[in-house]
């Protein structure tokens, strides 16, 4: 080996000069580009993505959905739209996102900003939350087509999705807060107002939590947040519902595919397990995409990357684009852009897509 | 009148040279270890082209309208490896057993030709590009 390298020198030294500029030259490219390939920034870039069935009646494909309706109807051409995005990306990355204008960036600090991971455990929770908020609007909505659909439900507490590691709130992942010093939590916007009358780092709070099916008492207390400029718990936190599956008519079943995570397919998970439940095909045959998630009084609500999610529908041949109202202006004006076919629909609530699908039925 | 004798192309003068270079019996080491040699040195040569296209799928892996282009450069790339990693076999051999005046006599450089546009190679590494490709796409 040694012998090898000797060679290589030799038969350096003894090349013409012009050998040895080219030589120099294609050493340093190499470099260079490795450089390129290898040196990270502090961006986050969000590409456009693919878009995912989440529901499905057919029992062969059951596994590989979010949500198994047990019917015999269609339901159809329905699909959430994902986003692709890359947390501290190469200069290289950065170069080849830069000429495209369909790519997004944001500022990512590795302190304050959720690491990859964190992304993802944020992003299960979100989806199975929306899942299951999807399912009782879908349920409660097909019911007033069919009375015998049924599905009944409790609100367990606040979910805790995420705790920051400065955090001193004694909280675990997947904790579900039932009393904040001992008043009963009934909404998170009920925890919310709670929690904000909180606003030093000394008093404790007293939050009764079922951690791993056992009820107890943990104590709380607040640090500061240089980004909120205010003190909190560090910990994000949603709703949680259970579905009483004795009650429920037709039955489902929940798969846990992450093979696309996040909350904003609520509204079209909604609608595909809605159109499970009904008998007549409410998509008329058509590719239905959309994006915004889904409340439990039926709100569409905001998400991120909705220019990103057009560029992605118009790839995917979508007929019809539906968005919440506070992502409708950029959704719009991206379509515009890109000379999509496909009409943008605004809609406030679930019914608002049942509505204009309807109407396109009745012509 | 002299008569002009035509070269063989790089192409047929590398498929000699390798034909030369297999017919020479190397120790059981050296051919391992030559062998293993030429492949971490193509691979070196390769990584950075190889890191950028495997960035360039991350970033633009869902335009599947690029497909082609994007299984055109593996494949030009996995062709690359394929010759440089034969060239840097021959050269360590080379510098192993300096006293083999055939080995000495055979030109690396056109078997890094000859492997570049190795049909059979070719033609096995792009079924499985392609093969692998359509799969994740």
């Amino acid at each position: 080996m040694i012998q090898f390298f000797k060679d290589l020198i030799d038969g350096f030294k003894k090349s013409k000069l012009s050998r040895k500029i080219l030589y120099i030259s294609l050493m340093f490219i190499y470099v260079v580009l490795m450089l390129l390939v290898t040196v990270k920034v502090n961006v986050e870039v969000i590409t456009p993505g693919g878009v995912n069935a989440y529901v499905s009646t057919n029992e062969d494909l059951k596994q590989s959905v979010s949500v198994y309706v047990d019917t015999n109807n269609d339901v159809g051409e329905i699909f959430t739209v994902g986003v692709h995005t890359h947390k501290r990306i190469s200069v290289y990355q950065y170069l080849i996102s830069k000429i495209n204008k369909d790519i997004d960036f944001n500022d990512y600090d590795p302190k304050t900003d959720l690491s990859r991971d964190e992304d993802i455990q944020l992003g299960k929770k979100s989806k199975d939350q929306s899942i299951i908020n999807a399912l009782i609007v879908a349920y409660n909505e097909a019911k007033k087509v069919n009375e015998e659909i049924n599905i009944d439900y409790e609100y367990e507490g606040v979910l805790v999705a995420l705790v920051q590691n400065n955090s001193k709130a004694n909280l675990k992942p997947d904790d579900v807060i039932t009393h904040f010093n001992d008043e009963k939590i009934e909404s998170l916007s009920q925890f919310s107002s709670l929690n904000s009358t909180i606003t030093d780092a000394n008093t404790s709070i007293k939050l009764t939590v079922i951690r791993d099916g056992k009820t107890l008492d943990v104590y709380a207390k607040k640090v500061f947040s240089e980004e909120t400029n205010s003190y909190i718990l560090g910990v994000t936190v949603m709703d949680k519902y259970t579905i009483d599956k004795e009650t429920v008519f037709p039955n489902f079943e929940i798969h846990q595919n992450y093979s696309s995570i996040g909350g904003s397919g609520g509204a079209m998970t909604t609608l595909a397990i809605y159109n499970a439940l009904i008998e007549e095909d409410i998509t008329n045959g058509k590719r239905i995409i959309g994006t915004g998630t889904i409340s439990l009084d039926g709100k569409v609500g905001k998400i991120g990357g909705v220019s990103q999610k057009i560029v992605t529908a118009k790839l995917f041949a979508a007929d019809v684009f539906f968005v919440g109202p506070e992502d409708y202006e950029e959704a719009k004006a991206k379509a515009e852009e890109i000379k999509a076919e496909f009409p943008v629909v605004k809609v406030e609530t679930f019914s608002q897509i049942i509505e204009y699908l309807q109407g396109d039925i009745n012509g | 009148m002299d008569k002009q004798v035509k070269q063989p192309n790089f192409w047929v003068r590398g498929k000699i040279e390798q034909r030369k270079f297999y017919e020479i019996t190397l120790s059981t080491k050296t051919n391992i270890i030559t062998f293993l040699f030429g492949l971490i040195a193509g691979a070196l040569i390769i990584l950075p082209f190889g890191l950028m296209v495997i960035q360039f799928l991350m970033i633009y892996g869902y335009d599947f309208t690029i497909l082609t282009l994007y299984l055109t450069i593996i494949w030009v790339l996995i062709m690359l490896f394929n010759g440089l990693s034969n060239y840097f076999t021959v050269k360590l051999a080379q510098s192993y057993n300096k006293d083999m005046i055939t080995l000495q006599a055979i030109k690396p450089k056109y078997i890094f030709f000859y492997q570049i546009f190795n049909f059979g190679f070719g033609l096995v590494s792009l079924f499985i590009i392609i093969f692998f490709g359509l799969r994740f796409f």
